[in-house]
Formats: structure tokens, sequence, C-alpha cells
């Protein structure tokens, strides 16, 4: 998600941020709001079986906000979802459907019949699928999306959460008019959560961080003035438990702030009243440099990029500073009206994700643990020592079908050590598992420490006597251990045993010189900007005698050599 | 009290803002293409929320242009 936000737009953006996250907005207000910043193209082929219009025109506003401009195609009616479809993929397939008729229609059935079209769906396109139905019972939503659960790039919407929390979901007049049911409460609900939850948590990766300024963002005050009798407003308390949710949801929280440190200490020490305490932060930068250069030293220890960050502050200045220093991060104006800012942040385009996976909530564990890791590597007489103090145990998961979304969200992710960028989504990922002639792998890894998860992912195609792999990646959190060799080994044997070279697809991309590097020691060969590079296997000799613990945990599968 | 005018040019802006186009006190539905019949109930959501007023299924189908809005307002 690019920040197109130029420093001297910080302003527009302010702007078109407060309109939007009043309390109330009316469809009159969302109608005026141009964004005037550089929106992508996103495509969108609906299938639907009543007028869905009310919900779009509201959301363009909020689309514009996160930096998309929905092209919705054309579609009838059509009460069979018969999934005709013609011309070019859409970036994104959306049923939007009106239960109501079909429920008296087929009673029990009308379940499996859905679960069916979006089957249908499924197996015709390989865009992401969004699924929106109107009229479940909640019990009836979750029940399909549990049955759901194994349609790679399929998403039920959470339909009944919108329309449940609301006083009029319905609105009887409008069925014979307009041909939907929804009340204009309903649409603008729907268009809010469909523009900066739903569609950003499908179709871009997930923002990694929140870094937050101190005086005035998330207390009133200013501590070099007020020292800690800085002021916690009922408000700054909303919106510190809201970061601590987010926190709670797999998001890395880091504070820059021009302040003296000592302050900083006393401050969190003396005040038990505030829901964040200083272990929440991944990573705390106080000192009276840019707030950029905070940043960016905020973002090397949690080993992710500025890009992956939504930051906010008080100052606009402060914020134009960022923005024009580090292209890409997010940006949020904390003003003086502080449950707008709670608004903002609770449907910050890139917040919300469509579950917490165990992955989300080992990461920010799992970086706590970087600084012991880093004494015990500087105390060890050599790297086997160090492995043998650590402890790490390597899990290899050959074609599992239980971690397409993992795999996928690995592809998508990560920036450092991604050797050809491809970028691969659920759908793609589950055709290397199912496809005898290919394969995915899934690595996890833990030691001593933590459960870092499952942090890399490869995938590879079989060709004669060779492999081939289309991909490797690690997350940035699993290296500086010194076992990328040894993960991409293991992988090979589980999945490719047999073969005797494997030829690595590498590509150039802003950030992935961590990979590139990697495959340039392990071959010996300089790197043109893209193109593929042979290896012999096994990639490494004596593994076993490592003290390095190797599981092959499943194979699902026989491969087809 | 405001009268009649007052209420028309009101009308008229907020059919504008929903449109995206400019259009008169002399508005309706038959004379504007883009008022079709899902832009003329955003018209009327836009409308009930400006005054504060709910209309009958039949008043939302029966009102056509920007004077029978106004009018509507102005009654209250």
């Amino acid at each position: 998600m690019a920040n197109d936000f130029k420093p001297h737009g910080i302003l527009d953006k302010v702007s078109y941020a407060n309109s939007l996250f009043m309390e109330v907005v009316s469809r009159r207000e969302l109608a005026l709001l141009r964004p005037v910043w550089a929106c992508r193209d996103v495509r969108v082929r609906p299938h639907r079986n009543h007028s869905f219009e009310h919900v779009i025109s509201a959301s363009a506003a909020w689309a514009g906000y996160a930096k998309m401009s929905m092209k919705w195609q054309d579609a009838p009616y059509d009460d069979a979802l018969s999934m005709n479809v013609s011309g070019d993929e859409p970036d994104l397939e959306v049923i939007w459907y009106d239960v109501e008729t079909i429920q008296a229609r087929l009673g029990h059935g009308m379940l499996e019949w859905l679960k069916g079209r979006i089957k249908v769906l499924r197996a015709i396109s390989a865009a992401p699928v969004l699924v929106v139905l109107i009229g479940l019972r909640a019990e009836q939503e979750l029940e399909l999306v549990e049955s759901t659960k194994s349609l790679p790039g399929v998403r039920i919407a959470p339909v009944c959460d919108v329309l449940g929390s609301l006083r009029m979901p319905f609105d009887s007049r409008l069925a014979k008019i307009s041909g939907a049911r929804l009340s204009e409460e309903a649409n603008l609900a729907l268009a809010k959560h469909l523009a900066c939850r739903w569609l950003p948590a499908i179709l871009t990766p997930r923002i990694k961080a929140i870094v937050a300024d101190l005086d005035q963002t998330i207390y009133s005050g200013v501590l070099g003035e007020d020292g800690v009798g800085v002021v916690l407003t009922p408000a700054h308390a909303s919106l510190q438990k809201a970061l601590l949710k987010l926190k709670e949801s797999g998001l890395f929280l880091a504070v820059v702030s021009k302040n003296e440190p000592a302050d900083v200490d006393m401050l969190f020490a003396n005040r038990p009243d505030f829901p964040l305490r200083i272990e929440d932060f991944s990573a705390i930068e106080i000192g009276w440099g840019s707030k950029s250069d905070s940043i960016s030293k905020a973002c090397r220890k949690m080993r992710i990029d500025p890009s992956a960050v939504l930051f906010m502050d008080d100052n606009p200045g402060e914020l134009a500073e960022v923005s024009g220093s580090l292209p890409g991060i997010e940006l949020i104006h904390a003003g003086t009206d502080v449950h707008r800012t709670a608004r903002e942040i609770d449907f910050y385009p890139g917040l919300w994700s469509w579950g917490v996976s165990s992955d989300d909530i080992l990461r920010v564990a799992d970086l706590g643990a970087e600084a012991i890791r880093k004494r015990i590597q500087d105390r060890s007489s050599g790297q086997n020592a160090y492995l043998r103090e650590l402890a790490p145990e390597v899990d290899v998961w050959v074609n599992p079908d239980g971690l397409i979304g993992r795999l996928a969200e690995l592809s998508q992710k990560t920036n450092q050590f991604n050797l050809s960028l491809r970028r691969l989504d659920e759908v793609e990922v589950h055709e290397y598992v199912k496809d005898t002639k290919r394969f995915a792998v899934g690595i996890g890894l833990k030691d001593c420490l933590t459960d870092s998860g499952i942090i890399a992912a490869m995938f590879g195609r079989f060709d004669e006597d060779k492999v081939i792999v289309d991909e490797w990646v690690i997350s940035c959190r699993a290296l500086g251990r010194g076992l990328e060799s040894l993960m991409a080994s293991s992988a090979l044997d589980a999945a490719a045993s047999g073969r005797s070279v494997a030829l690595f697809n590498y590509g150039l991309g802003p950030r992935n010189k961590p990979a590139r590097e990697w495959l340039a020691r392990s071959s010996g060969v300089a790197l043109e900007a893209e193109g593929c590079l042979q290896l012999k296997l096994p990639l490494l000799s004596g593994v076993a005698d490592m003290p390095v613990r190797i599981n092959i945990r499943s194979n699902e599968r026989q491969q087809h050599f | 009290m405001k009268d009649s005018s007052i209420f028309e040019s009101e009308v008229a802006r907020l059919a504008s803002d929903i449109l995206g186009e400019p259009i008169g006190v002399d508005g309706s539905r038959d004379t504007v293409p883009a008022w079709d019949s899902l832009k003329h109930v955003e018209i009327i959501f836009s409308f009930e929320e400006a005054y504060g007023l709910r209309l009958t299924e039949s008043e939302m189908a029966s009102m056509r242009s920007v004077k029978d809005l106004a009018d509507r307002a102005m009654k209250g």
C-alpha cells in the first residue's frame, strides 16, 4: 500500500480524513470527497441478485482514502448465481447476495447450495473471492466460514457483525423502489467496512507496525513541561486500548518521541493508569533527531521496512518531514479530537485482518527474544556453539493444505529474503500444493527461547532430474541465525529427494538484497538483475551432524518424479 | 420562515452533490438523465437526512423533481 502523499499533500490527507472520520458522515459529504492523490484501479467482477449501487457509490470516498479506485463491472441480477463470466480476469470477484428468497426456497439446503456456487466461482477464476451475504443468521454465516476454509482465496464477509450493530439494518420501503432492502444506515456501514477493511485485507499486505508519538498523541500534555502529570483523558485511554488490541492481533507497537529518555522511563513507571506499558513497545526511540531517523532506527529493530509502518503524530510538520524522508510510510494525524483519531485507527486500511493466526501472535514475542539471541551469539565461540545453546528445531511441511494461507502471506509480505518476488496468492499456492509436478514447502522454526511459527516457504516444480525453485522466502525475523542454507537444504531434501541439481529463480526488488546475497554466496556467482542459478544438491553436506533438529512433519501426497 | 425558493435552491444543491453534476431548481427525473431510479433513492436518503424527515413508500416513488422535494421539505 504505497503512500503517494507528498509532503505538501499531508494537509490534504488530514482534511480528507477529518471529514471521513466524523462521528456521523452523510452520503452527501461522502459524495463531495475526491482524493487528490493517485489511486490504484481495482477491477471487480460482481455476482449479485439485487442492487448494491447504494453501497458502491458510498464506498468510493472510503476507497479513495485506501488509495483504491474501484472499477465495478456491470452485472445482471442472477438469483441462480450462474457465474457466467467473460472478459479479462478481474482483481477481485465479489458475490453480493441477499439470501431471503433462496432461504425460503431451499431451507436447510441453502448453505450447501451457496457453498457449491462459491466453489464453482473458485474453480473458474483465479482472482480472490469476497462473499457478502445479506440476511444470513450469525450461526449460518459462521457455518459457511468454516465450510469454505478449504477454498483458497475465499473470504466470507462478517456481515452479521456489521448489520447486528445497527439500529435499523433493513428498510421495508426500499425493496420495491430500489430492489434492495438495506437501510441507508446499513449501506453506509457496509461501504466503510468494504473499502477500509475487507478489500484492503484481501488486496494489500497488512501494516506490520504502528509507530506513535507520545506528547499530545497517546496522552494529553507535554512530558517535558508537565512531567508525569500529563493527562490520560478517557479518549486517550480508549486510544491506548485500541493500540493494545492491535498489538494482540500481531502488530508491533513502537514509540518515537522528542523527549529525554529518562523522562519517558519515569512516565511509564509512574503511570499505572496507562493501558499501554513500556514493555508493549517493540522499539522505543527517544531523542532530538528527526522523526524519520528515529522511525528508521525503530524499523531496523523490528526488522521491517518503513513502508509497512503506520505513523501517528499530532504535529502535521512532523508528518510532512516523515513523509518526505520515508516514502511509502502510512500516516495518521492525531488531532485534538482524540475520538476521531481512534475512529481513523479503527478503520485505517491495512490494519484489519481476516483472522489472527498463531503466527501473528508469535511475531511480537519472537522479536522480543532477538536481543537474547544476539547475546548468546556474541558470547558463543562459533556458529555450532551458538546453535547448541539455542537448540533450534526446524519443522518441514511438504504440500500442507492447512498452511496455504500462511505460505501465501509469506510470499506476499516478505520483502528482504524473497528471492524472485513472485508474490503468490492463495490460489497460486494452492496450485503448487495440489499439482503433482510441483511442490510447496512451509518451514517452522523454534528454539529454546520462542516458537517462531512458520517462517519460510519454498515453491518449486520438477523438471526431469532437476528441481526448479520458483520462489524461496524467509521471514526477516528468522534471519540472522545462520540457518538459511539449512532450511533450503531441508526443504529440498523433503520435497525433491533424489534430484541432483536445483535451479533457483531470482529477481531484483528494492529490498531483497539479503536473499540475493544468500544465493550469490551459495553459488559463488555474481547475480544479474534477474535470472536462474544452478546449485548442486544436497545444498549442505553434514546436516545430520549440525546441532539442529529437523522434523519432516507432513507429506500429504505422493510426489510424481 | 424560509420561502419556497430557498428550499428549492437547497434541494437543487443537494441533488447536484449526489448526482455529481449541476442541477437547476427546475431539475427533475424527466429532464436529468443521471437522475435514474437508483440515484433517486440516494437523493431521497440525503433529503431525509438533511431535513430530518422520513418519507412514505408512496412519497418516495411520487417525488420526481427538485420542486416536489422542496414542497415536501417546506411542509415538514
